[in-house]
């Protein structure tokens, strides 16, 4: 039969008999917060075979050329070559649009699925000894990630990222000493050049995912030998995995998943539009997009820009202009500890055990609390990069908005962080009860026939 | 339900995968219609994944499964092997010829720099910070809009806008100075005018010309508050007062915008006096 045969085959040639048993005999855990991962993985997949299509079709020049096609509002109109490619594949490519916008909406997607596994990892310790160095992998991945679009929705040519790559350009100009000249070579001179588009496209197409890709296998190949972290349960122990093993279980709720990515990516794709760039029109360097907005994961840096001091520091003839604060400093302390978070929390506990079994989210308040204020900072300074839209949509001034931002910044953080901390210990002190903890176990709310609850408690054993 | 019934879901929902998939490619060769394939997109994979998830959870025993963890470290032994065989190795290779070893790095180091150097090919190689400081205007630069045409001054009414370049600097061949040069015209009621004392001379009957680019982060200042006579960035907000010329008051840009002096000509056309006095754009270290 052929499976005998393939299996000896392989092992002839490569001994791999008892590695195979063990691998289909891997346990992976239950729990749906798991599969948080799995989706930045398939959504990953998606980018690379939605990415590849129209990377046939795409054109990296930003020369221009006359567009001719059936968006009659552009038709004969001077536009970037890469403009014109993206816009035939919109409209004169069968299904072009849709593989293009579900490419978008995987990028979305892709990106939150990463803030949300990285929750989970955060929230309940599975950064810890022996997984310190994983951690630092994947917050690499997610800066790779937000760069990876960056670069993506910049490609296109059109008014609106023409706008972010003046940005992006701004804020690398920021940086002292070198921010000048690391302009120059990464645009190519001064902006606007004519080298942009296929440096971005290059860096798209193959040095960022290959480092993605890269990043990836060894996340997995880490996982793959330490095994995934577990929650406390009946039989779970710091010394063994409890779940469904690779084969057959979890394979197919795997695949199951993978599928489901794909199909509501489709949906995303096919009817929510994305990045219309035949509405904001092709890029020209003296005219702007109103209201002008990047994606969602690059949001909170153009909301930091929009909410940032306006302070320029004169430094003996040189200058650090405004955008440093928010553009740079910001993310650079944000990110640095993100990265140094794992040592941090060992400075901070002295706790250099290995830990297998997750932490809930309660057991370390403190942890809930910083976690929870820096998320509630990255909301509300993404929600400052739309304060025109809401501005426009509200009827507020929107120098209002900002002050109200400017303040939201500091204070929300604080704040939510506080109730995070207290509800966090509040719960501890339940759960850490073995009567707390016997009492939530026994007990079922139910809602009665008036609308209110009742609390039925199971019979303490005999 | 029994399992009877349940395997008749599966294969129903795995039939909807298939009768979608064949429809999707005749959607694809014929209207390829964004939203119907979407849709048999959707339900296709949809179905997939429906019929994997109830097989999974209704069709296969429920089998929890558990694995030794084994355990990571290996002990002293074997890191003092691991240790000791590259310790061996690199007293073979070294043992008192440190010397060699820095002679060694020195080579490395040197050579890592060398092949580097081609990197300096990506930026222009005409490169210079004084790129960064002037534009194309020049004294006596006349006022046109993108498209060449000459702006008088009666072309401009209180309130009205027109975005400038030096003549001679437009088309698509300049496009890339165009973004540089691109300059706000406005006119105001001249009695309003609140300029420093040694720009009087630069908005003559209420013209006043600014750079297009935000001091902040570089977009086009694209929006005019005619009530309030303010020229405003719509990226982040950045607000500047066109009576006080061009001075910021609100938003994250800490300088105002520059302002072209200009003047008008006997035949009605408008001219700069000079590029601009300052280095337009968002600010860098080299800049004063």
């Amino acid at each position: 039969m052929i499976v005998r045969r393939g299996v000896k085959f392989l092992d002839d040639r490569l001994g791999s008999s008892a590695f195979i048993k063990a691998a289909l005999h891997k346990v992976f855990p239950d729990h749906w917060s798991f599969m948080l991962g799995e989706i930045c993985l398939y959504a990953f997949i998606v980018l690379l075979l939605t990415g590849s299509y129209l990377a046939f079709f795409f054109n990296d020049s930003s020369a221009p050329v006359v567009y001719h096609g059936p968006y009659a509002s552009l038709d004969g109109r001077s536009v970037p070559a890469s403009f014109a490619s993206v816009m035939n594949i919109s409209f004169s490519t069968h299904l072009g649009l849709l593989i293009r916008q579900m490419h978008h909406w995987g990028a979305l997607v892709f990106a939150g699925a990463i803030i949300f596994h990285m929750m989970r990892i955060f929230f309940t310790g599975a950064f810890r000894k022996p997984r310190e160095m994983n951690w630092t992998i994947g917050v690499t991945l997610l800066l790779l990630a937000m760069g990876e679009g960056f670069c993506g929705y910049s490609l296109p040519g059109d008014l609106l990222s023409g706008a972010g790559i003046r940005i992006a350009y701004s804020v690398a100009e920021s940086i002292p000493l070198v921010g000048t000249w690391l302009a120059f070579f990464f645009f190519g001179g001064k902006f606007p050049t004519d080298v942009t588009t296929q440096r971005l496209f290059i860096l798209h197409v193959w040095i960022l995912p290959l480092a993605l890709a890269g990043l990836i296998a060894l996340h997995l190949g880490m996982i793959w030998r330490q095994h995934h972290t577990q929650f406390r349960g009946p039989k779970a122990t710091e010394q063994n995995v409890v779940g469904s093993s690779l084969w057959p279980r979890y394979t197919i709720k795997s695949l199951a998943l993978f599928s489901a990515t794909i199909g509501v990516l489709a949906l995303l794709g096919g009817f929510f539009t994305i990045n219309p760039i035949y509405v904001y029109g092709p890029f020209d360097g003296w005219t702007v997009a109103s209201p002008a907005q990047p994606d969602w994961y690059v949001a909170w840096l153009d909301g930091a820009l929009r909410i940032g001091p306006a302070l320029a520091l004169h430094l003996w003839g040189h200058t650090v202009p405004p955008a440093f604060w928010s553009g740079i400093l910001m993310p650079l302390v944000l990110f640095t500890g993100l990265f140094a978070w794992p040592e941090i929390e060992r400075a901070i506990t002295g706790d250099n055990r290995e830990h297998n079994l997750d932490d809930m989210p309660y057991d370390k308040p403190w942890r809930l609390g910083l976690g929870v204020a820096v998320l509630t900072f990255g909301t509300v300074i993404g929600f400052a990069g739309s304060d025109d839209i809401q501005a426009k949509l509200f009827h507020i001034d929107v120098e209002v908005l900002m002050y109200v931002y400017r303040f939201l910044s500091v204070l929300a953080p604080l704040i939510f962080g506080l109730i995070a901390v207290g509800i966090g210990y509040e719960l501890r002190a339940r759960f850490e009860s073995a009567a707390g903890r016997e009492h939530i176990r026994r007990a079922t709310i139910r809602r009665n026939t008036q609308g209110g609850y009742d609390e039925e408690r199971k019979a303490e054993p005999t | 339900m029994s399992y009877a019934k349940k395997e008749l879901v599966v294969a129903a929902l795995l039939t909807a995968t298939i009768v979608c998939a064949v429809a999707f490619a005749y959607v694809y060769a014929t209207s390829a219609d964004t939203q119907l394939a979407a849709a048999l997109l959707t339900v296709a994979f949809g179905g997939l994944a429906a019929a994997l998830v109830v097989w999974e959870h209704e069709l296969m025993p429920r089998k929890v499964t558990i694995e030794d963890r084994g355990s990571l470290p290996s002990g002293a032994d074997k890191n003092d092997a691991a240790s000791d065989e590259f310790l061996r190795g690199a007293d073979e290779t070294v043992g008192r010829r440190w010397w060699l070893v820095r002679v060694f790095a020195g080579a490395l180091g040197t050579l890592g720099i060398a092949v580097l150097f081609p990197l300096r090919s990506l930026a222009p190689t005409f490169a210079n910070i004084s790129d960064l400081t002037h534009t194309s205007w020049r004294r006596g630069s006349r006022l046109v809009r993108a498209d060449g045409t000459l702006v008088r001054a009666d072309d401009l009414d209180v309130n009205s806008v027109v975005t400038v370049f030096p003549e001679g600097h437009v088309g698509p061949q300049y496009a890339n100075d165009m973004a540089n040069d691109a300059t706000v015209l406005v006119r105001v009621p001249a009695a309003e005018l609140h300029l420093p004392p040694e720009r009087v001379g630069w908005a003559p009957q209420g013209l006043l010309a600014f750079s297009k680019v935000c001091t902040h982060a570089g977009c086009p200042v694209g929006l005019y508050r005619a009530a309030a006579r303010q020229l405003f960035c719509p990226c982040h907000q950045s607000t500047f007062d066109v009576l006080t010329g061009g001075n910021r008051i609100f938003g994250p840009a800490a300088r105002g915008l520059p302002q072209l002096p200009i003047r008008i000509d006997p035949d009605g056309t408008i001219a700069a006096l000079s590029d601009y006095p300052e280095p337009i754009g968002p600010g860098y270290w080299e800049r004063a």
